[in-house]
């Protein structure tokens, strides 16, 4: 097993985290050049702001304004050259840039998907452990048939039940908006009901493998206790792979709290980008996908950087 | 594993008690919700924009009304009444003089005269605001010049009687004080002379609003407001259902039918002015497939006669749809048949015309007699995003057409797709929605030769053509005589109608549901308006 000295490990950061940096721009690029070619096959978005009712003086001077009359490649050219200089381009529909609108509603969203990350470690973390350790008798079989419901059912569906449940028929919480936190307790629970579900599965089925570890036979011929086997040993070393699933799993929250936004009137991201393409507001959705991009990438960094401090296997590289 | 499982039992014990705990007491009922201090109304959209003149749209400038005045009030029927003019009329032909209201202020306490009203209407129409998107509002403004203090003249060119339905369009603001904020800010702060002054706006959140005790029409009832956006249709409902929400516009005819039941909320609904049609491809002889500026339409079998070119065909079409059946089952009873392409209160309707029956053995006839015994085959193109139950109506009018024996195929879309398609030419016969009742506008748009350049024509895709249309249509805008006016509109409509150059179906009807203890009369601009909801004790 080698040892590398501190300031080797250091230089190694740098030198990853450059690299990572290098490469990040390379895949914004590629998401730009993506999403700007899907825009150009979806439709008008000059008629859609005038409605039926306009005139054709105003399309033509609507086109121009905008510069939607010039040619496909020229207008990516142009979006490049203004990206790098720091701006993303006005909303057609808002009138305001793009990077504002995007920007102002981030807290939102991240409240949302905090909170949701949140819920689901406090409840999978437990179920799972519990379901482990019950394996094959009743109690762990009826978990794992609840969490397959929570892998199943439709986001969608499960955000207008819970209003129609909690909200209209119990009175207990709001049917939608951003408040306080019993606004958060509906499309928090409700986003994470699937990763609840899926990490239920996964950290038992973590646990299941690593009790059949060696050195969980060692622990207890060792005569350490039930308890601090199961918590100091098992559960620590199924964690550690859930680092990077976590970390995914954060990229498809953000993806999953469109839906949710929508139902639930939360005034995050999601709800701008759902809005943004019906009404095929390039700016803002060339800037929400550059935005989302960079959150993914930054949230794979710290996961990877933060994988090679936790797991000793990794460090000694 | 004895102690260990008690453990484990005891804490999952302990954290079930914590949830339940959590969510039983811990948080308010119901009816304490934060946002019960306010009157709050929910909305599909947000406001796009604060700015008075800086976006047409129904919501954003429903949401406006409260914070704006215009010179010429549109009235919940309709009519225009008088708002921040006392009175208009033209002096002759081309100019019309406007007085003033007298001791209006604006929120900021900015004064309101006849200077700051010519300065609203020139930014609207683009002076000084080149956002503007209410400029097609002042194209019959020629020339503005003030009187005195409370009295200006607007000079037309050419005679305009359609000048007030215009001014009624454009909302009056603080012009000075929106040279000192800029343009930006004033979008995100608006300052009018309206019933509610701004407060705050959390966009996609609310718009909190309070009364303007100074209001020149009286303090409104409703002092604290807030407009949420919910674009849901069902959690917008649940929102009324468990009592946060007091006014919900919108509601999906299917709910609105089960909410009438509800002894706890008014459900009231009203037809508007939106009015959903067929139109057909009049100028290609043949059917074949599509090519940008081709001559072939593309919802007809490639080498087969366009049947839509003929009157009998077009006219078999209306005997073989039952509209009635259609509002009754696809919308749940909402909506009304047309057989305009304006709404009953506008200008030039002609009460006279009657719908062409459902009539499938006519239809059958009309068929043969045009020389298509077997029928033909065609397709259906719309939208499938855009309408109230667009997607459905869409099938349900395609299978009418296919038992009589014109095999029609749906071919609903989203709206980003359908009207690139049908600019770009690519349809036979489609389905889409008009929404305006100023009559000219919509013969300009609808009816008269399509000439792009000169804007005749937008909406006239199936290129109907009649050149005797096309100058009355011209006269009749000019002509100031009211009467005169009138009948030339009734003769218009008694045309196109006879012609089937398009084929009205129906009015869309907006449905609004309310608590119980709130009154209010719903708009055919399908508009809500706080200042006109009363609230019974």
């Amino acid at each position: 097993m080698s040892f590398s000295l501190p300031s080797e490990r250091v230089d190694n950061l740098y030198k990853f985290i450059l690299r990572r940096f290098i490469q990040s721009i390379g895949v914004l690029l590629a998401v730009s050049l993506i999403i700007f070619i899907m825009l150009q096959l979806t439709g008008d978005p000059i008629e859609l702001m005038l409605g039926e009712e306009g005139t054709q003086q105003d399309e033509i001077r609507l086109r121009k304004a905008l510069g939607l009359d010039k040619s496909i490649p020229l207008q990516y050219g142009l979006f490049l050259k203004n990206a790098l200089q720091g701006n993303l381009g006005i909303s057609y529909h808002h009138g305001v840039p793009a990077m504002e609108l995007v920007l102002e509603r981030v807290p939102a969203t991240l409240e949302l998907v905090g909170f949701s990350m949140l819920f689901a470690i406090l409840i999978s973390i437990p179920l799972g452990v519990y379901a482990a350790s019950k394996r094959g008798k009743f109690r762990d079989r009826a978990i794992l048939s609840c969490s397959l419901i929570g892998i199943s059912a439709p986001p969608f569906w499960v955000g207008i039940v819970c209003i129609l449940f909690f909200s209209v028929a119990l009175g207990w919480l709001p049917t939608s908006g951003r408040g306080g936190l019993e606004h958060l307790i509906l499309p928090a629970g409700s986003l994470a009901l699937y990763r609840i579900a899926l990490f239920i599965r996964l950290i038992r089925s973590g646990m299941l493998d690593v009790l059949n570890q060696e050195y969980i036979l060692t622990a207890h011929s060792k005569g350490l206790s039930e308890k601090i086997v199961f918590y100091k040993h098992a559960l620590k070393n199924t964690l550690i792979p859930f680092i990077t699933i976590g970390g995914l799993q954060m990229g498809s929250l953000f993806a999953g709290a469109i839906v949710t936004e929508r139902i639930f009137a939360w005034p995050g991201m999601g709800r701008l980008i759902l809005d943004s393409i019906q009404k095929l507001d390039y700016p803002v959705v060339m800037c929400w996908a550059l935005i989302t991009a960079c959150i993914f990438i930054v949230i794979n960094l710290i996961v990877d950087i933060s994988y090679s401090f936790v797991d000793p296997r990794i460090r000694a590289n | 594993m004895g102690h260990f499982n008690v453990l484990r039992d005891r804490f999952f014990f302990i954290f079930l008690l914590i949830l339940i705990f959590l969510s039983s007491s811990g948080f308010l009922p119901s009816n304490s919700f934060s946002a019960k201090k306010y009157f709050v109304i929910a909305f599909q959209g947000d406001a796009a924009t604060l700015d008075a003149h800086g976006r047409n749209e129904t919501t954003t400038i429903s949401i406006q009304s409260h914070i704006y005045d215009t010179l010429i009030f549109n009235d919940i029927d309709g009519s225009y009444k008088p708002s921040l003019a006392v009175s208009w009329k033209p002096i002759n032909k081309t100019e019309w003089i406007f007085r003033l209201r007298k001791n209006v202020r604006f929120h900021n306490g900015d004064p309101f005269d006849s200077q700051v009203a010519i300065d609203s209407i020139l930014r609207a129409k683009g002076v000084g605001f080149k956002k503007s998107q209410m400029k097609h509002y002042t194209k019959g403004i020629k020339k503005l010049s003030i009187i005195d203090k409370y009295s200006f003249k607007i000079d037309t060119g050419k005679p305009w009687p359609s000048l007030p339905a215009e001014i009624a369009s454009i909302r009056m603001v603080p012009v000075s004080h929106i040279k000192k904020v800029g343009d930006a800010k004033f979008a995100r702060f608006p300052v009018g002379t309206g019933a509610y002054k701004f407060v705050k706006w959390i966009k996609d959140d609310y718009i909190e609003l309070i009364a303007n005790e100074n209001w020149w029409k009286g303090s409104p009832e409703i002092k604290n407001v807030r407009i949420r956006p919910i674009p849901i249709n069902a959690a917008r409902t649940a929102g009324l259902l468990s009592g946060e929400i007091d006014v919900v516009w919108g509601v999906a005819p299917v709910d609105g039918a089960k909410l009438i039941k509800n002894k706890n909320l008014n459900v009231f609904k009203t037809i508007t002015q939106r009015t959903i049609y067929l139109t057909f491809d009049q100028w290609r002889q043949k059917g074949g497939p599509f090519k940008k500026g081709g001559k072939y339409s593309p919802g007809i079998e490639a080498g087969e006669p366009n049947p839509f070119m003929k009157l009998k065909i077009r006219k078999a079409i209306a005997h073989a749809i039952n509209v009635p059946e259609l509002l009754q089952t696809i919308m749940h009873g909402s909506g009304k048949p047309a057989t305009h392409l304006n709404p009953p209160f506008a200008f030039g309707y002609n009460k006279t015309i009657r719908r062409l029956s459902y009539s499938p053995s006519r239809a059958k006839k009309l068929l043969k007699e045009a020389g298509f015994p077997n029928g033909f085959k065609t397709r259906l193109d719309c939208p499938n995003d855009r309408y109230i139950n667009d997607g459905p109506m869409c099938l349900a009018i395609a299978g009418m057409l296919t038992k009589v024996g014109i095999k029609t195929i749906p071919n609903p879309r989203p709206k980003a797709v359908f009207f690139k398609k049908m600019s770009s030419g690519d349809h036979s016969m489609y389905m889409a929605g008009w929404g305006t009742d100023q009559v000219f506008t919509t013969f300009s748009a609808a009816f008269h030769s399509r000439i792009p350049e000169k804007g005749f024509g937008r909406i006239n895709r199936g290129r109907y053509s009649n050149k005797w249309l096309d100058k009355h249509m011209m006269k009749a805008a000019v002509e100031m005589d009211n009467d005169k006016r009138k009948k030339m509109w009734e003769k218009a409509w008694k045309t196109v109608i006879d012609d089937v150059a398009f084929l009205p179906l129906y009015q869309q009807t907006v449905i609004i549901a309310t608590q119980k203890n709130v009154h209010l009369v719903p708009r055919v601009n399908e508009w809500v308006l706080a200042q006109e909801i009363s609230i019974k004790k």
